[in-house]
């Protein structure tokens, strides 16, 4: 799904990784900017300095813009800062991606809604009133729960998230990794990469393979930027 | 070469900035199809209703008030009779300043919000996130924001035209000899319905164009919080240019 060599950077570098289907790969990086550069050449928003990224099957360089995107509605990606539009509500949020790459399928998008609200333990009258909300006045784990929804519900066979687990309480970590995983187990050819900054939480997520990456130059100069 | 947070160079990076002036136009043609995903539909309806719907009433008392003051002037002031004061009104308030008016009405209110909500979407990197999720920003932000200044340029005018008329007409009857039912009626004799469909025209040209300068402005890497102000002064005169124009090339079409 993912085979990755020899990249650079402004920020880090790495040089290997591979994600094959049926992954739940831990990609490491040492700052929030790492992790933001690596997301974006992961997903083709921008071309690295060197190195070559294929993504299901394709060789990002290669594609056209339109490819690119085109490549990108076929995948669910999720962050949870600056990761949702500020003037939609959660569940416009939510609904977005989907209806906007699969139109409205009111009846299926719900039927799949509901599922995925019980896979991450978020049901009720909470969530009813949560999902009314715009993302500046919901909580992390709602912004996180949102984002998370509206990348699985476009069935992707490669769900990608950054940072998504930044201010949660364990518990709300938890249910978000479990529904991941739930996800995950529902077909074999899917795979799922989270991008963390910091090796804390790799205890709780247990990924099937971990990759660290390298930052470039002199840390302080690149803490100072 | 500028850096995006340190992280891409622009060169490397998928641009969402609008071209600018008549390729903007080129490409909302193009991205046309893209109006067909509920999203965009959904963001169009929105910007019609902000840029239009909110402003309706306060269109039509303006409209009702400038419609009035023409007849009240041209009769009651000058005793110039009831058909001319008609003509005046069809010509100058129907004909150039409805236009006029309701463009600046949108450039002042919904324009300049609308330029300041894009700008903070990129500042918080809304817009990133937009293109990480395959969902093209000039397709969700700039389509809707194009068609929605245009067709709710339109319909501001109108209301304004349609003010001018019944409400002007109604006013003016209060403070002048000419009845409600003379006037209609002169102006049915007078009203070219080539001249609608041309002030039509205009404003959904000009309302685009609005569009397009907001879109600009909004997509702008040099957009800041700090900037605003100077942001919205450029978007009012570029606007004042347009408007001017846009109406001294329909006037000239006309003549």
């Amino acid at each position: 799904m993912i085979e990755i060599d020899d990249l650079e950077g402004a920020h880090f570098q790495l040089a290997h990784v591979a994600v094959p289907a049926g992954e739940m790969a831990a990609i490491v990086a040492p700052t929030a900017a790492c992790a933001r550069e690596f997301v974006d050449f992961l997903l083709g928003l921008a071309l690295p300095q060197r190195g070559t990224v294929r993504l299901l099957g394709e060789a990002l360089a290669t594609l056209t813009e339109s490819s690119r995107r085109a490549l990108r509605s076929r995948l669910g990606f999720a962050a949870q800062a600056d990761g949702l539009v500020g003037h939609l509500a959660l569940w416009e949020n939510i609904l977005l991606g989907p209806a906007y790459h699969r139109g409205c399928d009111a009846a299926s998008l719900e039927a799949r809604m509901r599922q995925l609200l019980s896979w991450c333990g978020w049901t009720g009258e909470d969530a009813r009133e949560a999902l009314l909300r715009k993302p500046d006045h919901a909580t992390p784990f709602e912004r996180a729960a949102a984002a998370w929804m509206r990348a699985l519900l476009v069935d992707p066979d490669l769900l990608v998230c950054e940072d998504l687990f930044a201010g949660l309480a364990a518990e709300e970590r938890r249910r978000l990794i479990e529904g991941s995983v739930s996800f995950q187990a529902e077909s074999p050819t899917r795979a799922a990469v989270f991008v963390l900054v910091g090796d804390r939480l790799l205890d709780e997520l247990q990924p099937t393979q971990v990759t660290y990456l390298s930052l470039r130059g002199d840390f302080r100069a690149e803490s100072q930027t | 070469m500028s850096t995006l947070q340190g992280i891409a160079t622009p060169d490397r990076t998928e641009n969402d900035r609008p071209p600018g002036g008549l390729d903007s136009f080129l490409l909302i043609v193009a991205r046309a199809r893209d109006l067909a995903r509920p999203p965009v539909q959904a963001a169009l309806w929105q910007q019609v209703q902000r840029g239009a719907l909110d402003l309706g009433w306060l269109t039509f008392v303006i409209g009702s008030l400038a419609g009035a003051f023409t007849v009240a002037t041209i009769e009651a002031g000058f005793g110039l009779g009831a058909n001319l004061a008609v003509r005046v009104l069809t010509a100058l308030v129907l004909g150039q300043l409805a236009g006029f008016v309701s463009a600046l009405l949108l450039v002042a209110g919904p324009a300049t919000a609308a330029t300041f909500e894009l700008g903070l979407m990129r500042q918080h990197g809304e817009m990133r996130t937009l293109r990480l999720i395959g969902v093209d920003p000039r397709a969700y932000l700039m389509l809707p924001r194009v068609l929605g200044f245009a067709v709710s340029l339109l319909v501001l005018t109108f209301i304004f035209q349609l003010a001018s008329a019944v409400g002007g007409f109604a006013l003016a009857a209060l403070v002048t000899p000419i009845s409600f039912t003379q006037q209609i009626t002169t102006l049915s004799g007078s009203l070219a319905p080539g001249m609608l469909v041309m002030t039509g025209l205009r404003s959904l040209l000009l309302g685009a164009a609005i569009g397009v300068l907001v879109c600009e402005h909004g997509f702008s890497p040099a957009f800041s919080p700090a900037r605003m102000p100077q942001v919205a002064r450029q978007l009012l005169s570029r606007s004042l240019v347009a408007i001017v124009v846009v109406h001294g090339g329909f006037a000239l079409l006309l003549s």
